[in-house]
């Protein structure tokens, strides 16, 4: 089996996708923790639904790089959710069930107007849902972006980290003591947006709530500070994403299904140990 | 403990990108040979080193191109000279998990200046394609991934003028070893694979 490692490792997609698979990993697992305690969880999805059909669009227009029109689109839609808050006719769950199914629906059939060339639609849709195989197709210049905007990522929230907590836990208090928190739930809004466009190529649009949400919510299971529950999400995240990769190429299972598993087998083991902590405490 | 953090972060972050474009770890074979390169190792004919300085120096919007990476001669993509294939397979891809032979076949398809003359073998569908007298003309070697929604294929085709293969039964399992070759018609570049036999699974 080692060899048989060994040997795949060897192959220069393989190495691509571990690296931007382990940075997109710990770029959500990251995120994940503010948006599982804001209680914005769902937004990964929907936002996923729409950058699913902007990717539809995009392929409709025939871009190189399908990038350039998805990342622009999921910024610009996740300010207006994130950042528009209540000050919008349609509220809430209703504005993003609506954004989500209607984004899938337009997307789906963009691709069968559309088809991307060579024709195999139905190919590129399950692709592009649950990311069987595009985190192994990578090229030198998509590695490249993800690394850069990964670590942009990771950087400015080491950088904001105070803030975020602030804003994380209370917003309004963190407004009365001068914060601009209109500017920071801004820069929130981009760097999911941004973070989701990019976890597309690993796990699939229909998967991509999995990253964020898994690594969250099993070190919550056992660490109860937010430092804590950040750098053991972003440890878990890593790991489950390494693990379900590796898994992956060596078994010739879907990528991104064998890192959801592998967070899910994760959050029952956390959970394991939240309650053998639990009763030791009790 | 914030600046720690930022400087690991740092740290790790100049390593990624430094390490990652060196070329020094383990290069695969002809990973970083330029096109030229590869073929000059293959064909090393004078002929050939004319024919390529003779098109870039003419240089025409649309230069005409040999039909074939491996026999420079040939005028037609589907008749070239015979082929040795060789017993040492460069690119085992029958070995490899389905999410790794997609992988390297996606790969050798997005890249195959880098595989010209190489010794591939694999397994997968046969499926045929007619000409346009409805005759099977075009047969393809198909490789699914791991969710059987995707597919990739490659065209094959003997390398010998003489050789002509017994036509398997659509959809059969099949696997080839044959030599990985640039194909050239009208005006379309396509990777094929040169074979001498199909085998049947």
């Amino acid at each position: 089996m080692l060899e048989t490692l060994l040997h795949y490792l060897s192959f220069p997609f393989v190495r691509y996708a571990l690296i931007v698979g382990v940075l997109i990993a710990l770029c959500s697992s990251l995120l994940g923790v503010v948006l599982v305690l804001k209680r914005l969880s769902y937004i990964g999805d929907s936002l996923s639904h729409i950058a699913f059909g902007a990717m539809a669009a995009a392929t409709a227009l025939n871009l190189s790089d399908n990038l350039l029109l998805v990342l622009p689109v999921t910024i610009v839609v996740s300010i207006l959710i994130l950042y528009s808050g209540g000050r919008t006719k349609i509220q809430g769950d209703a504005a993003l069930a609506m954004l989500s199914v209607g984004s899938l629906a337009v997307g789906y059939m963009l691709f069968n107007l559309f088809p991307p060339k060579g024709g195999n639609v139905s190919g590129d849709v399950c692709t592009t849902l649950f990311g069987s195989t595009s985190i192994l197709t990578l090229t030198k210049e998509e590695v490249w972006l993800s690394v850069i905007l990964s670590a942009a990522v990771v950087i400015l929230f080491v950088i904001f980290y105070h803030r975020i907590f602030s804003l994380t836990f209370d917003e309004d208090f963190a407004r009365a003591t001068g914060m601009r928190t209109g500017l920071y739930q801004l820069g929130m809004a981009a760097v999911v947006a941004t973070v989701i466009s990019l976890a597309m190529n690993l796990v699939g649009s229909l998967l991509i709530s999995a990253l964020l949400v898994f690594p969250a919510l099993s070190s919550m299971r056992v660490f109860h500070s937010f430092k804590k529950v950040v750098i053991c999400s972003a440890i878990f995240g890593v790991s489950a994403a390494l693990l379900g990769l590796l898994v992956s190429i060596l078994v010739g299972t879907p990528v991104g299904a064998t890192i959801v598993a592998a967070d899910m087998a994760g959050f029952f083991l956390f959970g394991l140990i939240g309650l053998f902590k639990k009763g030791r405490t009790a | 403990m914030k600046k720690v953090l930022l400087s690991i972060l740092l740290v790790v972050s100049f390593l990624l990108l430094t390490s990652c474009g060196d070329k020094t770890e383990a290069p695969l074979p002809s990973a970083t040979l330029t096109l030229e390169e590869e073929l000059a190792m293959q064909t090393m004919s004078p002929e050939f080193q004319a024919a390529l300085d003779a098109l870039n120096q003419n240089a025409p919007t649309h230069p005409p191109t040999p039909a074939s990476a491996l026999d420079p001669s040939a005028t037609d993509y589907r008749e070239i000279a015979p082929i040795t294939i060789s017993p040492l397979i460069d690119w085992d891809l029958s070995r490899l998990s389905t999410t790794m032979a997609f992988g390297q076949l996606t790969h050798m398809l997005m890249y195959p200046e880098t595989y010209v003359g190489k010794t591939v073998r694999m397994k997968g569908v046969y499926r045929p394609a007619p000409d346009s007298e409805g005759n099977i003309a075009y047969h393809f070697i198909i490789i699914y991934d791991q969710a059987a929604c995707c597919e990739l294929g490659i065209e094959f085709a003997t390398s010998s003028r003489s050789i002509v293969f017994p036509i398997p039964l659509p959809d059969a399992q099949i696997e080839l070893t044959g030599v990985f070759d640039l194909c050239y018609d009208v005006g379309e570049v396509f990777p094929c694979l040169r074979v001498e036999g199909v085998t049947l699974l």
